[in-house]
């Protein structure tokens, strides 16, 4: 199944989120995935906070980051620490 | 009646405090058996006296209300008196006075002597506490329940004043008493609001660096104890404490870090420990070793020393093995046998546990008995000590006591933790998996999910989750000087609200439902929170009050949770949208109301400098209350509660209604989905039908659902019987047993001997137990609505 979007969760004055946004942003750019931005600190849309509980998937801690599939369902790849490009990379083709 | 002019100008010209009159008095008055079990003359000045004392109001106004008292005495001729029938008297005249707050706080609060005759022949009928067994001292509970329950409903604030640790004082004009009989809220345990904090989870290394001193008053009543030094002491300490605490609180009572804390205890199992024994034992200066010591080497002395010392360290550890048995043992007899708690019930205790140490423990040096720290262990050093104890203890658990029979106490929390997801934890894990798939027994705590960055993650009770959320917090975890706890769950009833707003635009339902929550159920919790300062401060719980190994009080009300419960979301569903819960579209609605909840529990959480949580309600009592109270109140919403009249109920919790026909799968995952709200905790159950499931596939199955769903807490639910006449004990066979109703259930026999003192034994909320002798009928009939699932595995 392709993959239709990355999501990057952050939140202000969280120390990993830059680095973690610019790991996800260059891996995306090399395998052709669109990654959204989603800051916890304001409010998450509801139809998407539904989703991801749907999903089975809680932002407990930031950054994380979420795989959207192309028929919407959705697979955490990090939550609240730092992968590195490799490894995001290795996550996202879900490679053991 | 007693306003007209004719009475006023009597009761005007009756002689009441002339002492020359007295004995005209006592010529038309007999003589009052008192309360201090005397019999003395009619004395007026006495209930005079007494109106001003209790009630405060102005002396003329109580001689206006002994006058009319007075006057009735002498117009109805009556030959026999009590100042109970005085007193009595009093009431209904200042009820006719207007004066309603003076009669509450004058009234006499006690029971029918019809009712008491019944409590006495047959105490269980007069409660809805499934924990409760028939002992004398349970009549004794029953009996003060109800009084206390009284005394709650006439003590709970009208108006409310309370200062917070925001530095803010905070007032409230409400009428707790009234919104919890209209059942607008479940106020729970109401029998203890005035005198006990609620539930709490424990270090056991508070009492293994303490001693132990259950009165809290430094042994001053009872014996005081060193901190333990054999592993057999320390179970018994860990058992006098919980009952202790269970006589200062109102809910359970639990241990965290229990592998950790008895990691000590098992240094014995370890080779170096055993040599190390060996070799002191035999040459000791003790004069009894030195016998063995000559003996020894006496009988053998062509034998090398070292080949001495490896026999000896051998039978120790043989001994060694056989102790750490005997304590496993110990444990669940020791938890379901002491009748000694809350009117004769055994404590309500869980422990938490796991096959390993924790991670945060690894590195740690070991703290011993009396608090010193070991300079020669880790926790970490003892991994395989606690993996064999874990064993020890689940083969325990599976054998049952003499007869095979269950072990409902201690609650088993097992820990699902990341670092014990290895082949070297597969055994250990593995026999939790068979004490499941034969009982039910264990719940899992999951920190697989979302909840693995968590630390300091404990549970008690029936659906509390605790964590160390700060710097400190997690620093008194590792040191074995948390202490976590709730003063109060106090849950909003939203069918109330639904059943008010039927038929409205939703936001009238929210707007209602904040109502209760802002002007019922914070200041009911705040109410609490102070009634605890108040008896800290009096000293009315001396354990309150002793010192932790760090110095801070065993209790510390600011830091103690205050809960928000959760009931009948699954009604309030159906009601509000017209979609049942487990649709989307009311799946959607229930998870704003949590989601509401919690952001109002955050905002007063800010403002008062509390912790205020959303939970799970256990609910054995209120689930069948709430929905009574709804069926007669609201007569419109009746075909949206579950059962069937007199035995009516809401559905625990946001829990899918117990007969939703779904499938397993996709109830776990949408309960699960509330989990994250539920900051106070929320229990998820799995109903199994009479399938022995393979533990090897059970314990695979378990791993699924901590893994791919944000269920926190769960467990699976096993119907068991048990004869007491025959002493045997079986699943429950639903294809040979069906059960129409509740009074069915009733007539269950023995399927061996025919017995009808056969028992069911299930879990009625959070814990196991008997069914036909405890539960209340509505949650018997929840219990026969219950769909129970195959596993296939």
């Amino acid at each position: 199944m392709g993959v239709k979007t990355l999501l990057v969760f952050t939140q202000k004055n969280c120390p990993h989120c830059p680095a973690m946004k610019e790991i996800v942003f260059e891996v995306g750019r090399k395998l052709s995935i669109p990654v959204n931005l989603v800051d916890i600190s304001d409010n998450l849309p509801e139809q998407l906070e539904f989703d991801l509980l749907q999903n089975q998937i809680c932002i407990s801690s930031t950054p994380s980051v979420i795989l959207v599939n192309e028929d919407d369902s959705m697979r955490e790849l990090v939550l609240g620490e730092i992968v590195y490009n490799e490894e995001l990379e290795r996550l996202i083709l879900n490679k053991e | 009646m007693s306003n007209s002019s004719h009475s006023s100008r009597k009761e005007e010209e009756l002689p009441f405090e002339s002492q020359s009159n007295g004995d005209f008095i006592h010529s038309l008055i007999p003589p009052v058996r008192t309360s201090k079990g005397m019999i003395e003359d009619f004395d007026v000045s006495k209930i005079i006296q007494s109106l001003v004392k209790e009630t405060g109001i102005e002396k003329e106004k109580a001689a206006q209300v002994a006058k009319r008292v007075v006057q009735r005495i002498i117009s109805s001729n009556i030959q026999w008196l009590s100042s109970p029938m005085i007193r009595e008297m009093a009431c209904s005249v200042l009820a006719e006075m207007g004066m309603i707050e003076e009669r509450k706080l004058y009234t006499r609060i006690g029971v029918p002597m019809y009712d008491l005759n019944e409590m006495i022949v047959n105490p269980l009928k007069h409660t809805w506490n499934a924990n409760l067994q028939i002992n004398p001292e349970t009549i004794a509970k029953i009996v003060y329940d109800r009084v206390m329950t009284e005394h709650t409903y006439l003590t709970l604030p009208g108006d409310l004043e309370v200062e917070v640790p925001s530095g803010k004082t905070l007032r409230f004009k409400t009428n707790l008493a009234d919104a919890h009989l209209m059942g607008d809220y479940y106020h729970k345990d109401r029998e203890y609001t005035s005198i006990r904090d609620y539930c709490a989870s424990w270090d056991p290394r508070l009492f293994m660096v303490l001693g132990l001193e259950p009165d809290g008053l430094q042994g001053a009543h009872s014996s005081s104890a060193n901190p333990a030094k054999h592993l057999i002491v320390f179970t018994n300490h860990a058992a006098i404490w919980l009952a202790s605490w269970q006589s200062n609180m109102a809910g359970g009572q639990g241990f965290h870090n229990w592998m950790e804390s008895i990691a000590w205890y098992l240094r014995g199992s370890k080779q170096e420990e055993l040599t190390r024994a060996a070799q002191s034992l035999v040459s000791s200066m003790n004069p009894t070793n030195l016998n063995i010591n000559d003996a020894l080497y006496a009988k053998f002395s062509q034998v090398p020393k070292q080949i001495i010392d490896s026999i000896v360290a051998h039978t120790m550890k043989s001994f060694h093995e056989r102790e750490v048995e005997q304590a496993s043992q110990h444990t669940p007899f020791i938890a379901t046998q002491q009748y000694v708690a809350r009117g004769g019930q055994v404590p309500f205790t869980s422990i938490d546990i796991g096959p390993g140490i924790k991670k945060e423990f690894m590195n740690e040096p070991l703290i011993m008995p009396g608090g010193k720290i070991s300079e020669r262990y880790v926790y970490g050093d003892f991994v395989e000590e606690i993996k064999k104890y874990f064993i020890t203890l689940m083969k325990t658990m599976y054998n049952g006591d003499r007869y095979g029979k269950l072990f409902n106490y201690p609650k088993i929390n097992i820990e699902l933790r990341e670092e014990w997801m290895k082949p070297e934890f597969e055994e250990a894990y593995l026999w939790a998996a068979k004490l499941t798939a034969k009982y039910g027994l264990p719940y899992f705590v999951n920190y697989l999910n979302w909840r693995r960055t968590i630390i300091g993650g404990c549970v008690s009770c029936c659906s509390h989750t605790w964590a160390a959320d700060t710097p400190e917090q997690k620093e008194e975890y590792i040191t074995g000087n948390a202490v976590y706890g709730a003063i109060q769950m106090d849950t909003p009833n939203p069918v109330a609200s639904a059943a008010r707003t039927h038929g409205q635009d939703e936001s009238k339902f929210f707007e209602d439902f904040t109502q209760i929550i802002n002007n019922v159920i914070i200041p009911s919790l705040l109410n609490r929170y102070k009634i605890i300062n108040r008896i800290k401060k009096l000293g009315l719980a001396p354990l309150y009050n002793v010192k932790r190994p760090n110095g801070r009080d065993m209790i510390v009300p600011e830091e103690r949770k205050l809960l928000i419960g959760t009931i009948g979301f699954a009604e309030m569903t159906e009601m509000v949208v017209g979609y049942p819960l487990w649709h989307e579209e009311g799946l959607k609605f229930a998870l704003k109301v949590i989601k509401h909840m919690q952001s109002l529990a955050d905002e007063w959480s800010e403002e008062t400098g509390l912790s205020i949580q959303v939970t799970r309600t256990p609910a054995e009592s209120a689930a069948g209350r709430l929905a009574k109270i709804m069926y007669e109140r609201y007569p419109e919403i009746r075909p949206f509660l579950r059962g069937s009249y007199p035995n009516v109920y809401l559905t625990n919790s946001v829990h899918q209604p117990v007969d939703a026909d779904i499938p397993l799968s996709e109830r776990i995952k949408k309960e699960a989905m509330f989990a994250p709200s539920l900051g106070g905790g929320f229990l998820q159950h799995i109903f199994l039908d009479d399938a022995y499931p393979d533990p090897e596939a059970l314990w695979k199955f378990i791993q699924k659902i901590a893994r791919n769903t944000l269920t926190a807490y769960f467990d699976f639910t096993v119907d068991m019987w048990n004869c007491s006449d025959c002493h045997s004990q079986g699943r429950m066979d639903w294809k040979q047993n069906q059960f129409d109703s509740v009074e069915e259930l009733l007539k269950f026999k023995c399927p061996k001997c025919g017995s009808p003192n056969a028992e069911i034994l299930s879990r009625i909320t959070g814990y196991l137990q008997g069914l036909k002798g405890t539960w209340n009928d509505p949650k018997k009939q929840e219990f026969l609505e219950r769909r129970r699932y195959n596993l296939n595995i």
